[in-house]
């Protein structure tokens, strides 16, 4: 007995645990690792593409947060105006009130005024027109003559100038 | 002391009491059973308790010829664990599932931890590329010891000419299963190296060229000592080199082939000195040496791959 043999070696063993070892490589490899290494890398893939997913809605979200926020933001910035635009409409209207009562206040008391003038000038002319009438007619009585219509037209006249510069 | 196992074992008092008293009655069962209480001549046990003294042998026993072909029980064995790693193959992995049962998620635990070992080691595609080999020779050595850790796998008996025989015998514990598999290993290890590097792999142990150079220097009349003296240590680091190979199959074959076969003839003493009890430790050990062993051969296996298809000149850069 050689050596090899005291330990157990046996060549037709030897070859035949070569072959079995070589078919479990086959079969295993044919019933476990291909397709267990196959479905994992599907399982990594979808993984992945879950997450990247996930990360994905998280940025719309966020991106969506933001729009909302810039929406809101821009609806009380644009409510804002419209309610200082209507304050500041609201006081035009107020003061141009005011300001047309004002001019119409003094219009009327212009006109008012005009009023008074013409009336007092009126009254003026006539009371002057009155008395150079009466003073024909007292010149008339006190001459004792008719005075022709034109020379009692010139006559008032003058006497109109008289009493105008009178006063 | 059995309340003393109440912390460690985490059972309620009644409980450990229990479990320790077994214990303890076992293990002194166990003494006096084995060749202690033989010394002290205690009689009236019953012949069942003890057990003869193993005769461990290295070659494994024929049980039964198929055309003149001796059939041993270590290829037994091989078959049981060929045949059940296939049969678990078939039935889980065959149609494996997205979200993983229990079985499916174990045995992808730990072809995951070879596959990440394969990566790791060998890089992303060789480590791909060899992983069914390395996973193959994990499982194998795994598997093949673990199964003859069950109880009955060592005592099933074949009444023949010869003796009582076992049946069944751990492949490993047999000089050839061994032997088989660090040559599978050898020789793929330089068929890969071959194939990736073509004859720059063979450069790797033949290393005279710088001696060469420097003896044809000697006929052109210029005699460098230092030349000739480092082109001859470098001829002689590729001889190493090649040795070293060489030895691998030797090393990963006796380390294998030993432990295992140790590991078998510790069982069987351990069960002849303290027949109770006392043997758990060591299956327990054992269990764990399976996993160890099935670990060193499958690392060493995609390392040395790896090694030999980086080139000498790569991995020399690498450092």
């Amino acid at each position: 007995m050689g050596p090899l043999a005291k330990l157990g070696f046996n060549g037709p063993v030897f070859i035949a645990q070569l072959v079995n070892f070589g078919l479990l490589l086959v079969l295993l490899r044919l019933f476990a690792f291909k397709p267990i290494m196959k479905m994992l890398d599907t399982r990594a893939n979808k993984i992945k593409e879950s997450l990247e997913a996930g990360d994905h809605a998280k940025l719309e979200a966020v991106s969506a947060e933001k729009e909302i926020a810039k929406k809101i933001e821009e609806a009380s910035a644009s409510g804002q105006q419209i309610v200082g635009q209507a304050v500041k409409t609201a006081e035009d209207v107020k003061r141009r009130a005011a300001v047309d009562a004002k001019k119409e206040a003094d219009a009327i008391i212009a006109k008012a005024q005009v009023e008074i003038q013409r009336e007092k000038q009126e009254s003026m002319t006539e009371l002057r027109k009155e008395v150079a009438d009466l003073a024909v007619m007292v010149a008339g009585k006190a001459i004792g003559t008719t005075i022709d219509k034109e020379t009692q037209r010139r006559l008032i006249d003058n006497t109109l100038k008289e009493v105008s510069s009178l006063k | 002391m059995a309340t003393k196992k109440k912390g460690c074992l985490g059972c309620s008092l009644p409980v450990a009491i229990l479990v320790g008293g077994g214990a303890l009655v076992f293990l002194v069962m166990g003494l006096l059973a084995g060749p202690l209480g033989r010394k002290f001549n205690v009689t009236g046990l019953p012949s069942w308790m003890t057990l003869e003294l193993p005769e461990p042998k290295l070659p494994a026993d024929v049980i039964f010829h198929i055309a003149g072909f001796g059939v041993t029980n270590t290829l037994i064995a091989t078959w049981v664990t060929v045949v059940f790693l296939v049969l678990i193959a078939f039935l889980v992995a065959r149609k494996p599932k997205l979200i993983p049962g229990r079985v499916q998620s174990i045995i992808e635990s730990l072809l995951g931890y070879v596959y990440d070992l394969c990566v790791s080691t060998a890089g992303e595609k060789d480590g791909r590329k060899f992983f069914p080999l390395v996973a193959t020779i994990f499982l194998f050595v795994l598997f093949n010891a673990l199964l003859a850790l069950i109880p009955g796998f060592g005592t099933l008996l074949f009444h023949s000419g010869e003796g009582n025989l076992e049946v069944l015998r751990a492949a490993n514990t047999d000089f050839n299963t061994p032997l088989a598999l660090a040559l599978i290993t050898f020789f793929t290890v330089e068929f890969m190296g071959f194939k990736r590097l073509g004859f720059g792999y063979v450069k790797k142990f033949v290393t005279w060229g710088d001696f060469g150079r420097a003896v044809g220097k000697i006929f052109k009349g210029k005699f460098d000592v230092m030349a000739l003296l480092s082109g001859f240590i470098m001829g002689i680091v590729g001889i190493l080199e090649f040795v070293s190979e060489v030895i691998r199959i030797i090393s990963l074959t006796f380390r294998l082939f030993g432990n295992m076969l140790a590991g078998e003839i510790v069982l069987l003493v351990i069960a002849y000195v303290v027949p109770y009890f006392v043997p758990l430790v060591f299956y327990g050990l054992e269990s764990f040496f399976a996993v160890i062993q099935a670990l060193i051969f499958a690392a060493l296996t995609i390392v040395y791959i790896s090694l030999s298809v980086t080139g000498h000149e790569a991995a020399a850069e690498h450092h």
